[in-house]
């Protein structure tokens, strides 16, 4: 491998003396290649990148992919957002004890933007069932929006809040859907039943319980229907406890819903299947 | 400079295709390493860029191309085998060795090298200098990147535009 004429040291000598000259040249590349760059960096610092020149400003935006380890400024999120260029293959926000308004503040921009995976992480399992009822209460309610465009939502450890669907609120392409829920929390019951029913389109659906006297690590899963093939890379651990001694029973209003499995550890689940023969199934117990 | 043979099926010796720079200097290169590039792997399975004729490449200059060529080489032999089986730690650890030093260069030519293997699509090589770049980036503030990739000074006007902007961007600090 060598070249057989041209002048190669020449030009080496040439780049390099330009680049010493305190020249600029990453500017120069193209947006495509910019965004190569920064999708290797954290968010929060390729974000920040919009603050070294004009020509930097909106590079970010172009980002796909948006993870936070924190709960960002709400409002100048949900700006930060609604000004994004591209549609979100992935948004991630995981903190602790974000109030119910701050949610609901961005939460609408999100629903407009994400068209792959949408994660909320709020990681404040610790606490005793009475604490986060009292949590829950002085938290208040958000209200879940429309997330027209998105295949999969993660919703973790969001039991302690009160949510309402929005109105006439569809997941029409929502394929996989966590819900990370509380055994005694409001979203247990009516509201996991009316997320699921506007789920027309889901396939595989994961619940985990979380009862916090019980520190064993558990989950139920539902796969929606086993004879189409999964996305392996939907398929993310679950570290979950489970449901309280009391055999809580989930309505599942999904006629899609064809198969399921139930891993329960050493407590019995009750499953109540809500097909169109209006049959009620008992798994019993269940590996 | 030479790679080790790997099978190329053509009775122990590799086949060598001629590639072109920007600036009509002719690179020979065994076909197994060309091939770590998606662009030039079509042409090559057709059977181009044998003999005379060259494979043309006007987004590439030779300085580029040399050095783009002289990673190539060093990955063929990986890339033959998948990885697997006879990779061993020592191996991969070497490429590793390679990798590291392979970017520690001017800033200028890692940006051309970056732009020839997106139009090269040679994934490993674009993954590594964006690593690179990004690194340079990394746990900076905006005042230190300017300095890092050679920015000017701000003039006082651009330094009021930055500060009313971070406000603006408040959200993106924890």
């Amino acid at each position: 491998m060598e070249p057989s004429g041209g002048d190669l040291a020449a030009k080496r000598s040439n780049i390099a003396a330009s680049a010493d000259a305190g020249e600029d040249r990453l500017s120069g590349l193209p947006d495509y290649i910019l965004v190569l760059i920064l999708l290797r960096l954290p968010t929060s610092a390729a974000a920040q990148t919009s603050l070294l020149s004009r020509r930097w400003r909106h590079v970010w935006a172009l980002l796909p992919e948006l993870r936070f380890p924190f709960f960002p400024e709400p409002l100048s999120f949900r700006d930060a957002l609604d000004a994004h260029k591209v549609p979100l293959r992935y948004l991630l926000v995981e903190d602790e004890d974000a109030s119910a308004g701050s949610l609901g503040a961005w939460l609408p921009a999100a629903a407009r933007r994400v068209s792959g995976l949408f994660a909320i992480v709020n990681a404040d399992h610790r606490r005793s069932a009475r604490e986060e009822e009292e949590i829950g209460a002085q938290r208040g309610a958000f209200e879940i929006p429309c997330f027209q465009k998105a295949t999969s939502i993660r919703l973790h450890d969001i039991g302690s809040y009160q949510y309402l669907m929005g109105n006439m609120a569809v997941f029409p392409d929502l394929t996989f859907l966590y819900l990370g829920i509380f055994a005694n929390g409001h979203a247990f019951g009516a509201s996991s039943f009316h997320i699921l029913k506007m789920c027309t389109g889901l396939r595989r659906l994961v619940l985990g319980f979380c009862d916090p006297t019980e520190l064993e690590l558990k989950s139920a899963e539902f796969n929606c229907n086993h004879t189409v093939p999964q996305d392996d890379s939907l398929l993310l651990p679950l570290f979950f406890k489970n449901q309280t001694a009391s055999e809580p029973t989930i309505l599942v209003g999904q006629e899609n819903l064809d198969h399921y499995e139930v891993n329960t550890g050493k407590k019995r689940a009750k499953m109540a299947l809500m097909k169109q023969r209006n049959s009620a199934i008992d798994l019993g117990e269940n590996r | 400079m030479a790679a080790p043979e790997s099978g190329d099926g053509n009775n122990g010796a590799a086949r060598m295709v001629t590639l072109i720079s920007s600036d009509n200097t002719r690179f020979e290169v065994e076909a197994a390493a060309a091939s770590l590039s998606q662009t030039l792997q079509l042409t090559i399975l057709d059977g181009g860029g044998g003999g005379g004729d060259g494979i043309p490449l006007p987004n590439v200059d030779s300085a580029t191309l040399s050095k783009v060529l002289e990673y190539c080489i060093k990955h063929a032999p990986a890339a033959a085998n998948g990885g697997a089986p006879n990779a061993t730690a020592v191996d991969r650890a070497e490429l590793e060795r390679f990798d590291n030093e392979f970017v520690n260069i001017d800033q200028s030519v890692l940006y051309s090298l970056i732009m020839a293997a997106h139009n090269l699509e040679i994934e490993g090589l674009q993954s590594l200098v964006a690593k690179k770049v990004a690194d340079m980036i990394k746990g900076k503030s905006p005042m230190e990147i300017r300095r890092t990739l050679g920015f000017p000074d701000p003039t006082p006007e651009e330094q009021a535009e930055m500060n009313a902007h971070m406000l603006e961007y408040g959200w993106a600090y924890e």
